[in-house]
């Protein structure tokens, strides 16, 4: 949890990846992104949750792929030149997120990341959101890495 | 704070050297008289107690050193191993481990209550009985230290050359025994004006404690100086006593100079008593200490060896790491193959062809690294099986062979628990009462037997016991009665396969749970933990001649052979050890029984899974093939045939875990990544039946 409250409380500035989902902006703190790969073959893994896309092969490693959309409950969109996977880290877990496109490096304000509950209620998947960002008139939702991945068992 | 950097090493170096005290006390427990043995072990504390002490951690060292001065006693034959001496070394060795694991945690080595422990330690250095409950056989070690207190005086060969010419030459060798008033603060001062005051009236010969440890206070309230001097004993007596918070002072000349051990205080060297004491061990105990004789030897065979070769410690992480580079490197290579195969370059395939060998070679050596000698294992199981068979009050003696065989490191950390768990149950319910055995006509000491070995590309390792063997009929009815099979399936069951029940889930046949097994777990644990490290657990047994159980281990859990296959668009790899062949057959060969699809292979019914469906594969457009390939494959005696599309060939992977986020998925043993860098999973065949 610590990481991702950081971007949400740290006074001054916050770094975010900033992607798109369909016609949505999202983000990743930037401390959490290892980095950003270009749409590999991923291996689709029996039996696993259906929010994850398959595996890839990251220099050797295999890493587990989900698919923020239907992890965000987004409607699918097929692959294109942009599509890209950002690899993660969180808790030493390394997993790669499937998005529609990355956008750009973006320096927020903390003062301009509100909460969440204002705009997502008591949406179930308010959990995946820390806070929304505004920039330049553009919305860049922030997600909870943890809470994406997952790892809590609540699954 | 300098010293974390180094923690890890400590911590590594402690464990060592406790492991090989505790090897080394049990050797001595073997052969008491095995000096090289006990000297081992000192030197082992010793460095044990520097360690400790450069790091900090003082009650450590303290305890160590309060070992240590037991030891030296024991090297010096001022103290006579025995039974009861060797319990409390034992008790100090696992207090040790308990600190040293604490400091491991993170936590303080003060967790642990030693002083009771540097009670009794200090006791029998000072010649009483460690146990209030065993004052009779502490007559021994009480013998070798006279009743005046304080240890007593060895004097070597030198020393007794030097005192004889100096008695020669006119000079009387004395034994002074110095005691400090209690309440004394500054021992090591008043204990440097002793000698100061001794040193200008004679020459000090020696000092029992050394001269350092007097300067470091490392002693109670009293001890012991020879000296040569040409004044008389009245005079050094006075000289002595001339310095405040002197309590005692007892002067005792030395007559007999050839006598190997002189007794301090005030008794005057009783020259027979000294020689005398260690003919005496406590005869009640003497007698089972020949247990683990063989466990042992191997042991000093192997330090033996070990000596010459140099060593590095590397972190495990750091070969997996290393691992990857070279698979990553070999995937690299296939490209590079394909690329100069499409525009057709010898040159470079030709240099490949090179890159190949040396890859091959980097790729075996580094698997080589990650193995390490099944002894890391078996290191601990002497010492286990002593307690044990004390606890129990059965003889045992425990034969160790082929600890050298090498595991992959993964494996190796695995298989402690279930051996231990074997090991047990080979104490607790094979070997029996020595009167029983005695009944049976068998030797009163139970052989238990550890051996590892090669087989082909596994290695096994057997618990082997001589003792009463499983029943199967006894077996059988506990089957029944907690409804595992039916009567009627028991009894059809041959004896062997009854046996094996033992290894279902929640099958216990101790009879009344004790301490030591039974507690409910049992082998079906064992089964599962030795099938998830892709091993085999069988067992053999024989009425009133014993049981072994057998374990077959897989050389490595990293680099498995394995049969690569397709489903539509996916590949498969399915682990070679569980295929018993690949057939090839027609639609028209697969017949239904009961709404379940069979084959008949060489007259054996099989059933079929088709893999597509199993693994819900994507439905791809139909190939219209005629030919169905089946991999028949197994797990202990069940059969399944998987059908698959295609047969891509037999491959070695390099098993990668799927990672936190997709672990205890049904089916799936993990992924690998092939030559072309495509990522495989790896069937679990054991989930398909």
């Amino acid at each position: 949890m610590a990481n991702t409250d950081e971007q949400v409380v740290s006074e001054g500035e916050v770094q975010v990846v900033a992607f798109k989902l369909r016609n949505e902006e999202y983000g990743f703190s930037i401390l959490n992104v290892q980095e950003i790969k270009g749409l590999t073959d991923i291996t689709r893994v029996p039996f696993a949750p259906e929010f994850i896309k398959g595996v890839i092969n990251l220099r050797g490693s295999v890493l587990p792929v989900i698919d923020l959309k239907r992890r965000l409950g987004l409607e699918d969109t097929p692959y294109t030149a942009n599509t890209r996977i950002v690899i993660v880290q969180f808790d030493e877990v390394s997993v790669g997120m499937l998005v529609d496109a990355v956008t750009e490096v973006r320096t927020i304000d903390a003062n301009d990341i509100d909460s969440t509950r204002a705009v997502t209620g008591s949406d179930a998947n308010a959990r995946f959101i820390s806070g929304i960002g505004k920039v330049d008139g553009r919305l860049i939702i922030q997600l909870n890495i943890s809470e994406i991945i997952g790892l809590t068992g609540e699954e | 704070m300098e010293t974390n950097q180094y923690m890890e090493m400590f911590l590594d170096e402690s464990r060592e050297h406790l492991q090989s005290l505790n090897d080394g006390l049990l050797s001595l427990e073997n052969d008491p008289e095995d000096l090289s043995v006990l000297n081992e072990i000192f030197r082992n504390a010793h460095t044990l107690k520097g360690m400790s002490a450069t790091m900090g951690y003082t009650k450590t060292a303290e305890l160590t050193h309060d070992m240590e001065n037991l030891l030296d006693m024991l090297r010096k034959e001022q103290l006579k191993v025995s039974s009861e001496i060797i319990d409390v070394i034992f008790k100090c060795v696992d207090t040790l481990q308990e600190m040293v694991e604490n400091i491991g945690s993170g936590e303080s080595e003060d967790l642990v209550d030693v002083s009771d422990l540097v009670r009794q330690v200090n006791a029998i250095a000072k010649g009483e009985s460690p146990s209030v409950e065993a004052p009779a056989e502490a007559a021994a070690p009480a013998a070798a230290a006279p009743a005046g207190g304080g240890p007593a005086f060895e004097l070597s060969e030198t020393d007794r050359t030097v005192m004889k010419e100096a008695k020669n030459s006119g000079l009387v060798p004395f034994i002074v025994h110095v005691e400090i008033s209690e309440n004394c603060l500054l021992k090591s001062a008043r204990s440097y004006m002793v000698m100061n005051a001794l040193d200008d009236i004679g020459d000090v010969i020696k000092s029992v404690p050394p001269a350092e440890d007097l300067e470091q206070e490392k002693f109670d309230h009293s001890f012991e100086v020879a000296v040569v001097t040409d004044s008389d004993a009245k005079a050094v007596e006075s000289a002595v006593g001339a310095i405040s918070e002197i309590s005692k002072v007892v002067v005792t000349e030395i007559t007999d100079l050839d006598a190997p051990v002189v007794g301090g205080g005030a008794v005057p060297a009783p020259a027979e008593a000294a020689p005398a004491a260690p003919a005496a061990p406590p005869a009640a105990k003497a007698e089972p200490h020949k247990k683990d004789a063989k466990a042992a030897d191997p042991k000093k065979d192997a330090k033996k060896a070990h000596v010459g070769g140099q060593s590095v410690r590397v972190d495990i992480e750091k070969l997996d790491t290393l691992m990857n580079l070279v698979g990553e490197l070999v995937t690299n290579k296939v490209r590079l193959e394909q690329i100069g195969m499409t525009h057709r370059l010898t040159e470079l395939t030709e240099t490949l062809e090179q890159m190949d060998r040396v890859t091959t070679d980097l790729q075996s050596v580094v698997m080589k690294v990650r193995m390490v000698p099944v002894s890391q294992v078996f290191n601990r199981f002497p010492r286990m099986v002593r307690d044990l068979a004390k606890e129990l009050d059965k003889d045992i003696n425990l034969t160790i062979e082929g600890e050298d065989t090498e595991l992959d490191r993964t494996v190796i950390d695995e298989i402690g628990d279930p051996l231990m768990h074997l090991l047990r149950n080979s104490l607790d319910h094979g070997v029996e009462h020595p009167d029983e055995r005695e009944a049976k006509g068998k030797p009163r000491t139970g052989e238990v037997g550890l051996i590892a070995r090669h087989e082909g590309n596994n290695v096994v390792i057997m618990v082997t016991d001589d003792g009463s063997g499983i029943n199967a009929d006894k077996i059988r009815n506990k089957a029944v009665e907690k409804g595992m099979v039916t009567r009627d399936e028991a009894d059809a069951l041959p004896d062997a396969d009854a046996v094996r029940l033992i290894f279902l889930p929640g099958f216990s046949t101790a009879e009344t749970i004790t301490d030591v097994s039974g507690r409910g777990v049992g082998m079906d644990v064992v089964r599962s933990k030795i099938e998830s490290l892709g091993g085999h657990v069988d067992v053999e047994t024989k009425i009133d001649e014993g049981s072994v159980f057998k374990i077959k281990l897989p050389l490595t859990l990293a680099i498995i052979q394995a049969m690569l296959v397709k489903v539509q668009n996916e590949m498969y790899a399915i682990p070679l050890g569980s295929i018993d062949s690949t057939i090839n057959i027609t639609p028209n060969d697969i017949k239904t029984v009961q709404n379940k699809e069979v084959i008949v292979l060489r007259g054996q019914i099989i059933p079929i899974a088709r893999l597509g469906e199993v693994l819900s594969v994507p439905k791809g457009e139909d190939s219209g093939e005629e030919d169905i390939f089946v991999v028949v494959v197994h797990v202990g005696d069940h059969k399944i045939g998987i059908v698959v599309d295609n047969l891509i060939g037999q491959q070695e992977i390099v098993i990668k875990t799927l990672g936190k986020l997709l672990s205890g998925l049904k089916m799936l043993a993990g992924a690998t990544v092939l030559g072309d860098g495509h990522v495989a999973m790896i069937l679990d065949v054991s989930a398909l039946m």
